[in-house]
């Protein structure tokens, strides 16, 4: 393998473990609280007269 | 209507979109396309192709995929409903269910050939055989094609597409975390280490032959890598980068705005599209490039691994590995490895082709997974045979044009449009970082406007050179294209031949197939209409 096929091999394996290293990171560090829960829809059920009291 | 699910984890999501992405691609049709087109050079376009196509079109399919979800719908037809707004863009979305379906019909029964091939490995059926012609009498007589000592029928093949076929319908059976989100947590760290296994076993290796000591794995890698630049100059190297880059990631499938319509709606789409697309990569680009063609160079030579590299995926896959790793020590073993880790990258991918019909049987018919299930099996199940009998005729390379060529790019090329004009890339942009974990560069926000360019020139240059041809030759014109350096002056040559009755009664089914589904989706808003009309 002559300095290019070097280069390029090196750059190119670089450049996807680090990003694979850098997201898997982000991913496993993202606290739990960011996985969202569904949206809480107000159905306005309980806005009627009895309801309310 | 029946709450939708969700993912369970958000690596679950993660691994089952790049288990999706990593199929048999990644281990044959890479390797051979870096060789073919510059080496090293071949990188440059590639990694070009893969900012400025590969991962504005996967961010595209995740948050058109997530904002479809939020209305319910998981197919295409229903995401193109939800974001176009005007009554024809749902029969648009028929791309998306015919491209996964048909390539699903056919996927199967090659997956079926890793398993099969896994288990002769294990046994030693083939460990005998050192010569390549020997070994592709080997995989014809398996597939039926001819009759020999090895087999006698497909029956041995039939009875593997049935075990696999039950195996991606059991999955699917079982839903989205029960099934898909467990297969591919167990099933892709299996790929890696398998992968880096064989990858560890190919790079300590040492000169086969004494008379050949050049035959190292260092000149092994540099017969891969070592850049040709002068092969930039030429379009066609642009053009198969694009490609492997717009296959490789499972775009145009629909799968990947399916998984994500599962997704919550403020649950992010920025960190996974990009960890999923970039774990892709290291199954291509390092395990993938690292296996076949070194091997094929140490045992082969330059001259032999070059010849491999031009006969295709399955003689790389089914042919040449066999061949190969019958030579080394534990080769039984080591090729059940090979064929294990095939069949690993094919399942994953194969659940995820059966997903976007679910989805569309289940939100817009209001079925639920087991009976939607239960019927999309029975049809897939009909439909494969005529792959698996009609191998030989063109039957299957016939499906992998329409299917898995020409009607995923054009579906890739219709969701850009449907992105930039209906959601507006500005509106895009907003809406691909609701609850994200990782915010792009606002400049990527300019290389939307380019994907469409790219992709569009692709499908131009392709449809000059390579459809128009396939799609003129069954009807009796062998038609041939030359590109004489000066691209675009593309000269065709005309001869008349028989034409191929199989191949015209595949297209028959093809056209068929789409005016069933679009009979589908014309029928499933019709009956929304109807519920919406008798409530109010």
């Amino acid at each position: 393998m002559n300095a290019w096929g070097c280069l390029i091999l090196g750059v190119s394996w670089v450049t996807i473990l680090t990003l694979c290293v850098f997201c898997f990171c982000k991913v496993m560090k993202t606290p739990r609280g960011n996985i969202h829960a569904p949206l809480d829809i107000d159905t306005g059920d309980l806005d009627t007269e009895a309801g309310k009291k | 209507m029946a709450q939708r699910e969700n993912w369970g984890t958000k690596i679950g999501i993660i691994l089952a979109v790049a288990g999706s992405a990593a199929g048999l691609g990644n281990f044959l049709r890479f390797p051979s396309q870096v060789c073919q087109h510059g080496g090293g050079a071949f990188m440059i376009p590639y990694f070009v192709s893969f900012l400025l196509l590969g991962l504005p079109l996967c961010w595209i399919e995740w948050t058109m995929g997530r904002h479809g979800g939020t209305f319910s719908h998981g197919s295409l037809p229903g995401i193109f409903d939800a974001v176009v707004k005007r009554p024809w863009a749902k029969y648009l979305g028929v791309l998306g269910l015919f491209v996964p379906l048909v390539i699903f019909f056919y996927y199967t029964y090659i997956e079926a050939w890793c398993l099969g091939y896994s288990v002769f490995s294990l046994f030693g059926h083939y460990s005998q055989i050192s010569d390549p012609k020997e070994m592709g009498a080997f995989l014809g007589a398996f597939q039926g094609l001819k009759q020999n000592q090895y087999f006698q029928s497909v029956g041995i093949a039939y009875a593997c597409f049935i075990v696999t076929f039950v195996a991606n319908l059991v999955v699917i059976y079982k839903g989205l975390v029960q099934g898909i989100e467990l297969l591919c947590k167990i099933a892709m760290p299996m790929l890696l280490v398998g992968g880096v296994v064989l990858m560890a076993r190919i790079f300590m290796l040492g000169p086969q032959d004494a008379k050949h000591a050049e035959l190292t794995i260092n000149n092994a890698l540099g017969f891969m890598w070592n850049p040709d630049f002068g092969a930039l100059k030429h379009p066609n190297v642009w053009l198969a980068a694009a490609g492997q880059i717009f296959f490789t990631l499972s775009v145009g499938l629909g799968a990947i705005m399916t998984y994500a319509s599962y997704l919550r709606a403020k649950d992010d789409v920025t960190l996974s599209s990009t960890t999923a697309a970039v774990t892709n990569e290291l199954f291509e680009v390092i395990i993938g490039g690292s296996i076949v063609i070194p091997a094929a160079f140490m045992f082969l030579g330059p001259a032999g691994a070059m010849a491999t590299a031009k006969n295709g995926m399955f003689d790389l896959g089914f042919i040449t590995m066999p061949v190969i790793l019958n030579r080394i020590p534990f080769g039984d073993i080591f090729g059940f490895y090979w064929f294990f880790l095939l069949f690993l990258a094919a399942i994953t991918s194969s659940i995820s082709l059966l997903q976007p019909l679910i989805s569309f049987l289940e939100d817009e018919f209001g079925w639920n997974r087991h009976k939607a299930a239960m019927a999309l099996g029975v049809v897939c199940f009909v439909i494969s045979h005529a792959c698996i009998f009609g191998l030989g005729k063109g039957v299957l390379d016939e499906m992998d044009f329409w299917g898995g060529t020409l009607v995923i790019t054009v579906c890739a090329f219709v969701e850009v449009l449907v992105f930039i004009v209906y959601m507006g890339i500005n509106r895009g942009w907003r809406e691909l970082h609701v609850g994200a974990d990782l915010t792009l560069p606002g400049w990527i926000k300019y290389v939307f406007y380019v994907t469409p360019f790219y992709l569009g020139a692709i499908i131009l240059c392709w449809g000059v050179t390579d459809w128009v041809p396939w799609i003129l030759g069954p009807f009796g014109w062998k038609v041939t294209t030359t590109v004489n350096g000066a691209w675009p002056f593309v000269h065709y040559a005309a001869k008349a031949v028989p034409p191929q009755p199989a191949i015209l009664w595949t297209r028959l089914g093809l056209v068929l197939l789409v005016g069933a589904l679009l009979a589908l989706i014309h029928l499933a808003w019709a009956r929304k209409k109807h519920s919406t009309g008798a409530t109010a």
